[in-house]
């Protein structure tokens, strides 16, 4: 589809953005150059803090105003954004180039109804009549495949779903044609067969009107399934420009073939067998959660989290809840580490019914069962160092000062971060780090089953690589028993021996993740697998 | 929302019985006695004993209480010991006062402070947000007198610009009913103007940074509909919660102003009533002042779920 003959619609050459003087590099982005052709999709592909999103909000004229362009020219159809003022780039918005964000969730106002917020990018920019411009955004509601258009309208974004409200931004954007479309991640928050559907929406629409698209993504994944061409970043530099067949089936830059061989691959490997004997170290049977909101009048909402949620985890075993959300598989986890309490069922740990345990009882368990959070620069007090972060769980059961300190010293090698560290505070680490230092919390208290509750999600690919990594040699040297929730299928091929397929609170499959994933047989699981993206690519297999 | 309502208006009732009973028992167990107040240096102790017969002060606190509360069943809110007169007479003469210098100095106060506020999170970090968070500090620490009393000898003694002090009815000429309420207002608003605007800078200041300011941004709006459109609505929650903490302050801190300005209001009335010891007074004010504050309160819940359509009981 790449069209090189034809005039570029949008063309960056030789731009260059300084960073702020006390930052860790000179400049966000150096020296880029590449053009997109009309009908042409180009992908920004690199990890965080490559500069992928400077350069799309630069070209967009967004850029932070601590942020500036030095150098080089950005043309969109051969007018130099870069010399026109504020007025003349605030007319080229959504008229010439539109952008969609990552954050379907946050990204539109909560306090406005859709309908009006797609309204304004008219009335700002047309001159047609109120009932002119209610038909226009009516029938683009429809183009971009929402059900029930006048409902859509008049909306507000927290009743729809994030696909639906990404469908609604892409209508914001798209409403009057521009020639250019920048998209920022904008599906890396949504679930795998949602993401399928807005990337169908995107080619489709970018298709029929001949729009460029300036797609910026960290996933392989997107890229095999979206680009006609790739640009991979690392730290503010162009490393690799080329037709996707060529990037990803021939990388020249060993830092591309690096990105492309931390994909995690879809296809599990071989994994050595748990003994038959192996202890349990959990069971649960028939676990439920229900909530229930008591309405005026006995008018009460039933909200089914989890149902029938039977599965067993032993020793040495990881075991993956696998699903996308809203399907429980989070319900779950919290059941089992008991922040919250399940409405029905059984939870054995270690042969103890923790139903029938006592408040004293259940405190001494609660160390055994510890978690490892999504979000590593959330999870840690940004006031406490990462040192009083470790300790304090062990010495809440008893453990002394010294000795907690010497067993914090061992876990910070053992997660691979130098020991004097301990005496840092949380946001002198990078996100990796940052895992890590959650995982040897949770360590410090000497964990039969580790949770870990999308602990890799939030990571950069080739970061995510190496904490997976390091998750199984943990597990493997202390014989641990882990339960790995993930929405990501090809995370969960990697690390897990067992997997459950969670949908509506339910699992509806459930075994040896080699037999699961060559051989799906839940309806659910397939469209599951199939909505994956770039799985017919060549490293993808 | 319906059932929400009803269910706020119920847990009034509970409410007002704690602040009845608290003011009942308060007045009559601190020293101090009406009777003597009101009998006079001259009077005998034969006197006082028989003022207080008269006034039911010689009855056990129970029974006092009871018929206090039988009375107020009845819509009868008792009679001033000192004024021989209703007290809900009292009242309705002083509310035209207090609540046009409430209602102006709130005016004001929002109409200076909501701008304010916004402009300098706008121009964050920048001399007019400095100014403005400086006034706020300033605002926040001068008494409410002094600055009546600053303004008093400014503008009215010095320039005669203003009347020093008083009233005029609104039904005596509009005119002459705001010019009086100027000083008075500015005086009182200066402390409000300072929390608003406060809280307007940090609300709007959160809000700026949301995504959906960029993508109103990234729709090519001019700044000021960014601005007004859409973060001023979404950082308006805590605004409208801060001024109705202001109005429910500003009952309290008229009494201050109305008596530095000897505007014959509720509050000059609550100061009168306090001194010399008029339990009916007194009581029906402060039942009046609680009805206010829980009436704010479910107005500012209601306001709510207008500005936020994710707030929803």
């Amino acid at each position: 589809m790449t069209t090189t003959e034809q005039e570029p619609v949008l063309s960056v050459s030789g731009l260059t953005i300084d960073l702020p003087r006390n930052a860790d590099r000179k400049h966000a982005v150096e020296n880029i150059s590449f053009d997109v052709a009309p009908g042409e999709v180009v992908c920004l592909v690199g990890e965080s803090g490559s500069g992928k999103s400077v350069i799309a909000f630069s070209v967009m004229g967004l850029l932070a105003s601590a942020l500036q362009v030095s150098r080089g020219s950005i043309k969109l159809q051969g007018t130099e954004l870069t010399e026109l003022d504020d007025d003349a780039m605030r007319a080229l918005r959504c008229t010439r180039m539109g952008m969609i964000f990552q954050e379907p969730m946050t990204a539109l106002n909560p306090v406005m109804n859709c309908g009006d917020q797609i309204d304004e990018v008219l009335q700002e920019h047309t001159d047609l009549s109120s009932a002119q411009r209610r038909s226009k955004v009516l029938a683009m509601i429809e183009q971009v495949h929402l059900p029930d258009p006048e409902r859509m309208y008049s909306a507000y974004p927290h009743q729809l779903s994030g696909g639906q409200r990404q469908r609604i931004m892409i209508a914001m954007a798209l409403i009057l044609e521009p020639v250019v479309l920048i998209a920022d991640e904008p599906t890396t928050a949504l679930d795998v067969t949602t993401q399928a559907q807005i990337l169908q929406l995107i080619r489709e629409l970018q298709a029929e009107r001949q729009t460029g698209v300036l797609f910026i993504t960290h996933d392989f994944g997107v890229v095999a399934e979206l680009a006609d061409r790739v640009a991979v970043l690392k730290q503010g530099q162009l490393v690799e420009f080329g037709t996707t067949q060529q990037v990803l089936a021939n990388p020249q830059h060993a830092y591309t073939k690096m990105l492309i061989a931390s994909v995690p691959r879809h296809e599990p490997p071989v994994r050595r067998v748990i003994a038959d004997d192996a202890p349990v170290v959990l069971q649960t049977e028939n676990l439920a959660k229900r909530y229930v909101s008591y309405g005026f009048a006995g008018a009460n909402n039933v909200v089914d989290a989890a149902v029938d949620v039977s599965i067993e985890i032993r020793r040495g075993e990881t075991l993956g809840i696998v699903g996308e959300s809203g399907s429980g598989k989070s319900t779950v986890a919290r059941c089992i580490t008991w922040l919250i309490e399940s409405s029905d069922g059984k939870i054995w740990l270690a042969g103890d019914n923790i139903a029938e345990l006592s408040k004293e009882q259940l405190r001494s368990l609660r160390r055994k069962v510890q978690i490892v959070f999504q979000d590593p620069y959330r999870s840690l007090n940004p006031r406490r160092t990462v040192g009083q972060s470790i300790i304090e769980g062990p010495m809440n059961y008893g453990i002394s000062h010294r000795e907690a300190i010497a067993d914090a010293r061992e876990l910070m090698q053992l997660v691979q971060l130098d020991p004097d560290g301990l005496d840092r505070y949380p946001h002198q680490f990078s996100g990796g780090q940052r895992q890590r230092i959650c995982i040897a919390r949770a360590l410090a208290m000497k964990p039969d089953l580790l949770v870990a509750d999308e602990a890799v999600s939030a990571l950069d690919v080739s970061v995510q690589a190496q904490v997976l990594k390091l998750l199984e040699e943990i597990r493997d040297r202390m014989q641990l028993a882990m339960l790995f929730i993930t929405h990501d299928l090809r995370v969960a091929a990697q690390v897990c021996d067992v997997v459950a397929v969670m949908s509506k609170g339910r699992v509806v499959e459930y075994g040896p993740a080699r037999e699961l994933f060559n051989n799906p047989q839940h309806e659910y699981t397939q469209a599951l697998f199939e909505a994956a993206p770039g799985r017919h690519f060549e490293f993808a297999r | 929302m319906w059932s929400h309502l009803l269910k706020r208006v119920l847990a009034v009732i509970p409410v007002l019985l704690v602040v009845m009973v608290i003011v009942f028992l308060m007045l009559r167990l601190t020293p101090g006695d009406p009777a003597a107040n009101i009998a006079g240096d001259a009077a005998t102790s034969e006197d006082i004993a028989k003022l207080r017969i008269e006034l039911g002060l010689e009855e056990p606190l129970p029974v006092q209480f009871g018929i206090y509360v039988s009375n107020l069943l009845q819509g009868d809110f008792g009679e001033s010991f000192y004024y021989k007169r209703p007290v809900i007479s009292m009242i309705a003469d002083g509310i035209e006062p207090t609540l046009s210098l409430a209602f102006f100095t709130i005016t004001l106060a929002c109409l200076v402070a909501v701008p304010l506020g916004t402009l300098a999170a706008y121009r964050h970090g920048t001399w007019l947000d400095r100014m403005v968070m400086g006034f706020s500090v300033v605002g926040f620490s001068v008494p409410v007198f002094v600055i009546g009393y600053l303004l008093i000898y400014f503008l009215s003694v010095k320039l005669g610009w203003f009347p020093v002090q008083g009233y005029q009815h609104i039904k005596e000429g509009i005119g002459g009913w705001a010019y009086r309420l100027v000083l008075p207002s500015v005086a009182l608003s200066v402390i409000f103007i300072a929390l608003i605007a406060r809280m307007t800078r940090t609300s709007v200041l959160e809000v700026l940074n949301e995504d959906y300011i960029r993508t109103a941004r990234a729709k090519g709006l001019p700044q000021s509909k960014v601005l007004l459109k859409h973060a001023l609505r979404n950082a308006a929650v805590p605004i409208v919660t801060v001024i109705g903490i202001a109005i429910a302050i500003l009952i309290s801190g008229v009494v201050v102003t109305e008596s530095v300005f000897v505007i014959p209001g509720l509050g000059l009335l609550t100061l009168d009533a306090i001194q010399g010891r008029d339990y009916p007074t007194v009581q029906a004010l402060i039942l009046l002042f609680s009805v206010v504050y829980v009436l704010i309160n479910l107005i500012i819940d209601i306001i709510y779920t207008i500005l936020d359509p994710r707030i929803r009981y």
